[in-house]
C-alpha cells in the first residue's frame, strides 16, 4: 500500500510551492494567504507512488473557518502515515506554535524549513540538527522556491513513514502537564493511543468539538482547571496558548539567529509597506497603480496602450488575410451561401472577435500576476480593511475579490476563509461585482467602440465594482439573517520579493490558454447557435446576410429587449441577446454581437465590427449596458459555485435577483447621467427609472439598520444583568 | 451539394464534436465546466486528483 503523506503549515509558508515541487503539479500559487481552501492530492515525483494532501493553511488545530477544519479533519480522521510540517523559517516561532500541536496528534512528522534562502539572505540561520533534536523529529531546511534541499526532504519523508516512528513532543510547564496527564487518563480507551495526548490538551483547552464529544471527561477535569485559572487568573486556552510559546522561546533560545533588521527602520517590506500601507495614501496609491495598468495597455487620448496596439494588430490580421482568404476559398470552391454565412459570421465575427482581444488580455494578465507575486495585492487587502470595515463587511472579504478578479467561480469558493457565516453569505453574494477575466472583453469592446480606447473605462469598471460590493455591505446587512458586525481581519503581510518570471509567465499563459480554451468550446457552440438562429425564420428558411429582421432570435430578442429601454439600447435586441448569452460565459457577450454584426454585415471583425456598436448607441447607453452586463447575474457556473455556498436555491436565486435589479438600478442611473454629461436627452424612462432607482438606493444605504438597535438593546441590556 | 460544402460541413462538425468533447472530459475530471483553468483547481465539489504531475 502506497504511503500517505499530509503537508500542513500556516498560511502563505509556501506549502502550494512545496506540493507544485514535489509532485509536478501546476496547482495556483498566490502571495497571500488563503489560496488553497480544499485538500489537494498528487503523487510525490521519485518516489513509489506515496501520496501527497496538500492542505490549507492554519495557524492552529483549533479551527475557526471551513477551510480550517478541512486541515483538521484530515490529520486527525484520516490517519496519514507521514505529516510534512511546513515551517516558515523566516517566522519561526509563530510557526512552531502550529508545529507543538502537530507533534502532539502523534503521527510521524518531518518539519520543512522553508524560505531558507530568505534568512540566510537577511543575516540569519536556524541550526536544523539542533532544532529537530528539541522538537523529537526530524527538521530539514529547504527553500520550495528555489528547489533547494526538496531532495533531502523527500528521503527524509519516506524513511519516517517507514519507520513509523512518532515524533517526541514538547512539554509545557508542570502544572499544565500534570493536568494534561489527568486528562489523558479520562480519555484513556477513547480515543486513538497515539493521539491522546492531543486530545488531551483540547479537551482542557476547551476546543468546541473536542468538549462536545467528551462532554462528561470535561466536566471532570473543570475543579483542577478552575485551580490552574485561578493561580494563573486567565483563561485556561490563554494559559496553554502561553506555556506553548514558552516552550517555543526554550525551543529556539540559542539555535535562531536572527537577521540584523534595525529596529527603528525595520526591512525593505516594511519601508515599502509604510507607504503603500499608508492609512491617507495607501488607496490613492491602489488607485493610481491601477489607473497606470490600465492605461498602458488599453491606452488614453492619443496614446494607444501595448495591449491596444497588438490586438489591433491580431484583428486585422483575422480580417485579413484569415477572413478574406477563407471567404475567397468558399466562393473558389461554390461553397453555399449559409455555409459561408456560417464561416464568415459564426468563425470569424463571433470566434474572431473574442480571439481578438486575448493580447490585451495577456498583458493584463502579466500585470496582474506581477502586481500579486510581488506582494501588492496582500497589502491592498490590508489597505482595503479599514474601508470595508466601515461599510459594514470585514478585510477578509476583499481576499475573494482579488482572486475573484481572474474567475468568480474560485473568487465564491474563496469565501470559505472567512470565519463569519454572514459576512460569507454577503461576499459571495457579491464577490462577482468585480469584474472578472471573462468581463475584460466586454470592457475593452466598450472601451475600444465608444471611448477610442481611454483606459479610465477599465479604471471606471473596477472601482465601480468595490463600490457596489461596498453599498451591497450595508444594504444586506440590514436583512435580518445577514445582519451583524464584520468579524475581525487578521492577515499576515507576506514580504516583498522580485516576481518569479517563470511563475508570473506561467499564471499568465494559463489564463491566457484558459481564455483561447472558452473561446474554442462555448463560444463556439454558442456562436453557431447564435448563428443558427439569428439567419433562419421559424420554417427554418435561410432568410440570407442581410436578414436578422425576420429571425428567430430577432422575434425573441424583440419581444424582451423593451426591458432595457430605460438603460438606453433597448431599441437593440441584438444587445440583449448578448446580455442573455453572456450567462453561459461572459465573453459570449462580445462573441454574440460579432456573429450578429458579422451577418448585418459580412467580413466585418475589429474596428469595424466596433464601429457598427458606435453607429447604434450613445456612450452613454454603451456604458450603461457595460454596467449592467458586469453587475448582473454571472455567468452559470458562478452561479452554481454561488448555490454551493449559500447551500440553497432559494437563497441562491434571491441573491441572483438581487443582482439583476442592482446592476438595473445602477446602469439607469449611469445613463441619464452620462447622457446628460454628455449634452444628449435620455429616455423618459429612463429619467423615470434612475430617479426611481436613487430614491430607493438612498433609502436603503441611508435607512438605520433595525438589527443593529436590537443588538444595541441586547448588549445593554446584558450588560445591565452582569451589573 | 458541392465538394466546399462537404468539406466546410467536416471541418464544423470536427470543431463542434472537439469542443462538446473537451467540455464533457473537462466535467468529468472534475474541473469547471466553464471551462476556465483559473477556476478548476477549487471549484470542483470534490478532491481535485493529480496523478504523475498533471492536472
Amino acid at each position: 500500500m502506497s504511503m500517505k503523506v499530509a503537508l500542513a503549515g500556516n498560511p502563505n509558508c509556501g506549502k502550494t510551492t512545496l506540493f507544485n515541487k514535489l509532485t509536478g503539479a501546476s496547482q495556483r500559487v498566490g502571495n497571500w494567504p488563503g489560496v488553497t481552501i480544499d485538500k489537494k492530492v498528487g503523487r510525490i515525483r521519485g518516489t513509489d507512488g506515496a501520496e501527497l494532501v496538500d492542505t490549507p493553511g492554519i495557524y492552529s488545530l483549533s479551527p475557526y473557518s471551513p477551510e480550517e477544519i478541512v486541515t483538521r479533519n484530515f490529520l486527525l480522521e484520516e490517519n496519514p502515515d507521514v505529516i510534512i510540517n511546513i515551517v516558515d523559517a523566516t517566522n519561526i516561532e509563530r510557526n512552531l506554535f502550529l508545529t507543538l500541536q502537530i507533534l502532539d496528534i502523534g503521527i510521524p512528522t518531518v518539519v520543512a524549513l522553508n524560505m531558507m534562502d530568505a534568512v540566510a539572505k537577511n543575516g540569519g540561520s536556524v541550526d536544523a540538527k539542533a532544532l529537530s533534536e528539541r522538537l523529537g523529529c526530524p527538521v530539514v531546511p529547504i527553500s520550495a522556491l528555489k528547489n533547494d534541499g526538496v531532495k533531502e526532504l523527500i528521503e527524509t519523508v519516506i524513511a519516517t513513514g517507514e519507520s513509523k516512528k512518532a515524533p517526541g513532543f514538547v512539554k509545557m510547564s508542570d502544572g499544565i502537564e500534570g493536568l494534561v496527564a489527568q486528562a489523558a487518563s479520562e480519555l484513556s480507551g477513547k480515543v486513538p493511543e497515539k493521539s491522546a495526548r492531543w486530545y488531551a490538551v483540547k479537551l482542557i483547552e476547551n476546543d468546541s468539538m473536542v468538549c462536545e464529544k467528551f462532554s462528561a471527561e470535561r466536566q471532570n477535569l473543570t475543579g483542577p482547571i478552575t485551580t490552574i485559572e485561578n493561580d494563573c487568573d486567565d483563561d485556561i486556552d490563554a494559559i496553554i496558548s502561553d506555556a506553548r510559546y514558552n516552550a517555543i522561546g526554550d525551543i529556539v533560545d540559542g539555535i535562531v539567529v536572527r537577521p540584523d533588521i534595525s529596529t527603528s527602520e525595520g526591512t525593505f517590506s516594511d519601508k515599502v509597506d509604510r507607504i503603500v500601507t499608508h492609512r491617507i495614501w495607501g488607496i490613492p496609491i491602489f488607485i493610481g497603480v491601477l489607473a497606470i495598468v490600465f492605461l498602458g495597455i488599453i491606452g488614453f487620448g492619443d496614446i494607444v496602450g501595448i495591449g491596444t496596439y497588438l490586438t489591433d494588430l491580431l484583428n486585422d490580421y483575422i480580417e485579413d488575410p484569415i477572413g478574406t482568404s477563407l471567404v475567397q476559398w468558399c466562393i473558389d470552391n461554390n461553397v453555399s451561401e449559409p455555409l459561408t454565412g456560417l464561416i464568415t459570421s459564426a468563425l470569424i465575427g463571433g470566434v474572431g472577435a473574442v480571439i481578438g482581444f486575448l493580447p490585451q488580455m495577456l498583458v493584463l494578465f502579466l500585470a496582474l500576476c506581477i502586481l500579486e507575486d510581488i506582494g501588492y495585492m496582500a497589502r491592498i487587502a490590508f489597505v482595503m480593511d479599514r474601508v470595508f470595515r466601515f461599510f459594514g463587511l470585514s478585510g477578509k472579504s476583499f481576499i475573494p475579490i482579488l482572486v475573484g478578479t481572474g474567475c468568480g467561480v474560485p473568487g465564491i469558493m474563496a469565501t470559505r476563509t472567512i470565519e463569519s457565516d454572514r459576512d460569507r453569505r454577503i461576499t459571495a453574494m457579491s464577490v462577482t461585482f468585480i469584474p472578472c477575466g471573462a468581463k475584460l472583453p466586454i470592457i475593452a469592446l466598450i472601451a475600444g467602440a465608444l471611448f477610442d480606447n481611454n483606459g479610465f473605462v477599465a479604471l471606471f469598471a473596477y472601482l465601480l465594482g468595490i463600490v457596489v460590493i461596498l453599498m451591497s455591505g450595508i444594504i444586506l446587512k440590514k436583512w435580518k439573517s445577514l445582519s451583524g458586525e464584520p468579524a475581525p481581519f487578521i492577515m499576515e503581510l507576506p514580504p516583498y520579493h522580485l516576481p518569479s518570471i517563470f511563475g508570473v509567465i506561467k499564471g499568465t499563459l494559463d489564463r491566457g490558454w484558459a481564455f483561447v480554451k472558452k473561446a474554442g468550446t462555448i463560444i463556439l457552440l454558442a456562436a453557431i447557435v447564435i448563428w443558427f438562429l439569428a439567419s433562419f425564420d421559424w420554417s427554418f428558411n435561410y432568410l440570407g446576410a442581410d436578414a436578422t429582421t425576420e429571425s428567430i432570435l430577432q422575434s425573441i430578442g424583440q419581444g424582451i429587449c423593451v426591458i432595457f429601454q430605460p438603460l438606453g439600447w433597448g431599441d437593440h435586441w441584438e444587445l440583449t441577446v448578448g446580455s442573455i448569452t453572456g450567462l453561459i460565459a461572459k465573453e459570449n457577450l462580445v462573441g454574440t454581437l460579432g456573429t450578429l454584426f458579422a451577418i448585418d454585415d459580412p467580413g466585418d471583425a475589429g474596428e469595424e465590427y466596433w464601429e457598427i456598436l458606435a453607429s447604434i448607441v450613445t456612450p452613454a447607453a454603451g456604458l450603461a449596458f457595460l454596467v449592467f452586463n458586469l453587475l448582473c447575474a454571472p455567468c452559470f457556473a458562478a452561479i452554481g459555485a454561488m448555490h454551493r455556498e449559500l447551500g440553497s436555491w432559494k437563497a441562491t436565486g434571491l441573491a441572483v435577483l438581487y443582482q439583476c435589479v442592482l446592476a438595473y438600478a445602477v446602469a439607469a442611473i449611469i445613463y441619464v447621467l452620462g447622457s446628460f454629461i454628455d449634452g444628449k436627452s435620455p429616455e423618459v424612462s429612463g429619467i423615470v427609472m434612475a430617479v426611481i432607482a436613487v430614491i430607493c438606493l438612498g433609502y436603503l444605504l441611508i435607512a438605520k439598520d433595525p438589527f443593529l438597535q436590537n443588538r444595541s438593546s441586547a448588549d445593554k441590556s446584558e450588560g445591565a444583568e452582569s451589573a | 451539394m458541392s465538394t466546399g460544402d462537404i468539406i466546410v460541413l467536416a471541418v464544423v462538425l470536427v470543431l463542434v464534436a472537439g469542443a462538446i468533447y473537451s467540455l464533457v472530459r473537462s466535467h468529468r475530471s472534475g474541473k469547471c465546466s466553464c471551462g476556465c483553468e483559473d477556476c478548476c483547481n477549487n471549484c470542483c465539489s470534490s478532491v481535485l486528483k493529480i496523478e504523475d504531475g498533471k492536472n
